[in-house]
């Protein structure tokens, strides 16, 4: 049913449709709706959840680590600071393979008091071992929050989701979002007790986190690496279940708009990727044949696909709202260049940074990436990196 | 694809205003995306609001820049520039208060402009400056895509029980006590040429910070806000009552009040933002806050 949601509204929502069995969650802005509505829902009965009080954001994440070894369904969400102070426990849970889904809302990081969006909270826990899906706004946030459960409880997966909504152009949005029915989600998502890993019935203790040394150490790491790279294979059959039953998909782990016969590509993630759309059919409708490229799914890396979508290109425009420091480019620019180094046939690449802070990526903006992408595919000597806050 | 933007104060229900106008614009069968724009917001200062309204899904997650429809919550936003910027001519403005020349005389060019008494009937409906249900009342009277009912059922099937007399009554005086304007409007809005169109090869670079880090003592950038602008009720002392015990001072949230010669503490009214913590706390009801209003006619 169409129902009028922020996408902080809407998450609330997945995490009630997912049935999960303990949330904890520290308020911060601007996540604090989620946890908010979260707590209401528990509140006036409408879901059977345990809700753990606590102090920060590291006895979150050590605390819903626990829970789901004990066989839990758990969530959280959290912003900025919250997600730095939970850094070492979000290591800890995609060493220790446990599943676990997470809504991070960007927000800038600590410097000048940054309250405002960007993603560099988030880019920054790129080498977490968690996997990453970046939905573009709140139906999207619902919908992979409900795949994420899957892909996290997958037997051969078995690793945290962190989910990434954009703060306040996603977070403090309303729009109309189809809400799914009980039904449906159960069918799409069984119920965690159906997937326990850990069983205390047999009254032996069990141990969580073995500790472990030199080359077992490693065996480890390195199972952790293929887990985290079969996520390639299985999100796609995922999607697939989920659009036999609700009807909805999104493109896989790379959404291609209007690519097919495109010469140029803009790049994106997240909330900016709808008007960008927008700039793109403005730009088909001048001639300029373009089209976009918008990354679903950060981690794993979908190597594969940027590579096979970005081959024969002029050139491509990525637009980021995270900053590489000490490499002026920003994240998505940074691997999708390294995903077609030493690739064949492959085009010019361009970075743009904007968005950060109070900052819009606003359609002039786009335009303006749009026309600096195609002077780069014609030879003409562009910079490779562009902050569009200034222009 | 129309813009819409909305232009208020903290404390007037603009979120909820929005969220409700996109619940009766789906009752309708459209679609409306609305964001606040976010910052420190606090009760009394300024608050925009953006939306987007499409047959479709709305795609875009951005603010507006040139808004087809202007909704004006409060009378104090009606004379700032800011809040026409951009403004397509032949574009619609619902506007909270009784002067259209207040409106006209900013330079701007509607095709339609609804007025409403808003900050009246509030205080006749609830007792305060929630003008949110009244401007999406005369909202409903601006727009025709969007038929009474439509916010009618939003209103009951959204908002809380507690709120949903007082807000239906606002509404409805809002739409039916609103007064038109229309306007004749000649000549095409051009529209900018694309950005892709200038032959940029490298984005500007941006001036030098002030502090090499963002040290210093930050003198220069102390700025004053003129909170006095924020308030639509004052407190009034009424002497005889008040045994000038300075409880008033000690409460008040921005430290407005100060001893007089007399013994008497009184609020500067340049920074009082007219949020009645004195009058709450005061021991004596000495105080008593007062319309704005009351003082204008003066
Ligand atoms: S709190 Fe009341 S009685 Fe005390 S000084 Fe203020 S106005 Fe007078
Ligand atoms: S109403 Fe009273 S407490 Fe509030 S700002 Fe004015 S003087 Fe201070």
């Amino acid at each position: 049913m169409l129902k009028v949601l922020s996408s902080n509204e809407a998450a609330a929502q997945a995490a009630k449709l997912a049935r999960i069995n303990v949330a904890a969650v520290y308020p911060i802005t601007p996540q604090s709706q989620i946890s908010e509505d979260v707590s209401k829902m528990v509140a006036r009965g409408e879901l059977d959840c345990d809700i753990i009080e606590v102090e920060g954001e590291h006895s979150v994440m050590s605390s819903i680590t626990g829970a789901a070894v004990a066989g839990a369904r758990v969530f959280t969400a959290t912003s900025s600071l919250g997600l730095a102070y939970m850094n070492e426990p979000m290591m800890f849970a995609a060493g220790m393979r446990v599943p676990m889904v997470m809504v991070d809302v960007t927000r800038e990081t600590s410097a000048q008091r940054g309250i405002s969006t960007s993603r560099q909270d988030a880019a920054s826990t790129r080498d977490c071992g968690w996997l990453e899906i970046d939905p573009a706004d709140g139906q999207e946030l619902l919908d992979s929050i409900l795949m994420a459960y899957r892909l996290s409880e997958d037997p051969e997966v078995l690793l945290p989701t962190m989910v990434v909504s954009d703060g306040f152009f996603m977070s403090h949005l309303y729009e109309p979002v189809d809400v799914p029915e009980q039904e449906q989600v159960d069918r799409f998502l069984a119920p965690v007790s159906e997937r326990r890993r850990t069983q205390f019935s047999d009254g032996k203790a069990m141990q969580f986190a073995l500790s472990l040394s030199g080359k077992d150490y490693i065996q480890y790491r390195y199972h952790t690496l293929k887990a985290i790279d079969h996520v390639k294979e299985v999100f796609p059959k995922v999607e697939k279940e989920f659009e036999e039953i609700f009807g909805r998909s999104y493109g896989g782990l790379v959404e291609e708009y209007r690519t097919e016969d495109a010469e140029y590509l803009l790049m994106t993630n997240g909330s900016a990727s709808g008007m960008a759309k927008n700039v793109i059919d403005a730009a088909r409708d001048a001639g300029i044949p373009i089209g976009l490229a918008r990354i679903r799914m950060f981690r794993p890396y979908p190597r594969e696909e940027v590579v096979r979508i970005l081959r024969g290109k002029k050139a491509v425009g990525v637009i980021d709202r995270s900053i590489c420091l000490g490499w002026n480019c920003g994240h998505l620019f940074q691997e999708a260049r390294a995903a077609i180094a030493c690739e064949e046939n492959m085009p010019k690449m361009l970075s743009f940074i904007d968005g950060i802070s109070t900052m819009d990526i606003t359609r002039e903006h786009i335009e303006l990436a749009v026309g600096m992408t195609v002077a780069a595919g014609n030879g003409e000597p562009v910079q490779e990196t562009n902050w569009l806050s200034w222009e | 694809m129309k813009e819409l933007r909305m232009h208020g104060k903290g404390g007037q229900g603009i979120v909820v205003g929005g969220e409700t106008l996109s619940n009766a614009f789906l009752n309708a069968g459209k679609f409306l995306a609305v964001m606040p724009s976010y910052g420190v917001e606090r009760r009394g200062s300024d608050v925009t609001a953006f939306g987007r309204l499409s047959d479709e899904p709305v795609r875009e997650n951005c603010m507006c820049y040139e808004p087809d429809y202007l909704v004006i919550f409060d009378p104090s936003q009606l004379k700032k520039p800011a809040t026409y910027k951009g403004f397509v001519p032949g574009g619609v403005i619902v506007a909270c208060g009784t002067d259209p020349e207040e409106v006209l005389s900013m330079g701007v060019k509607p095709s339609k402009l609804v007025m409403v008494d808003g900050i009246r009937i509030a205080y006749e409906v609830t007792g305060n400056n929630l003008t949110n249900m009244i401007m999406c009342g005369a909202f409903c009277r601006a727009v025709p895509e969007l038929p009474m009912e439509a916010l009618l059922k939003a209103i009951e099937e959204n908002l809380p029980k507690n709120f949903q007399k007082t807000s239906i009554l606002g509404a409805q005086r809002g739409h039916d006590e609103a007064v038109v304007y229309t306007y004749e409007i000649h000549g095409e809005h051009s529209k900018k040429a694309p950005a892709w169109t200038r032959h940029v090869l490298a984005c500007r670079e941006p001036e030098k910070p002030r502090y090499e880090a963002p040290w210093g003592n930050g003198a220069e950038k102390i700025v004053t806000v003129d909170t006095g602008t924020w308030k639509v009720v004052r407190p009034v002392l009424t002497e005889e009552s008040c045994i000038r015990c300075g409880i008033c001072a000690t409460y008040c949230p921005i430290q407005c009040i100060r001893k007089g010669e007399d013994g008497y503490f009184r609020a500067d009214l340049d920074y009082c933002k007219g949020c009645g913590v004195c009058a709450y706390e005061c021991p004596k009801k000495a105080l008593t806050m007062v319309q704005e209003s009351e003082f204008r006619k003066a």
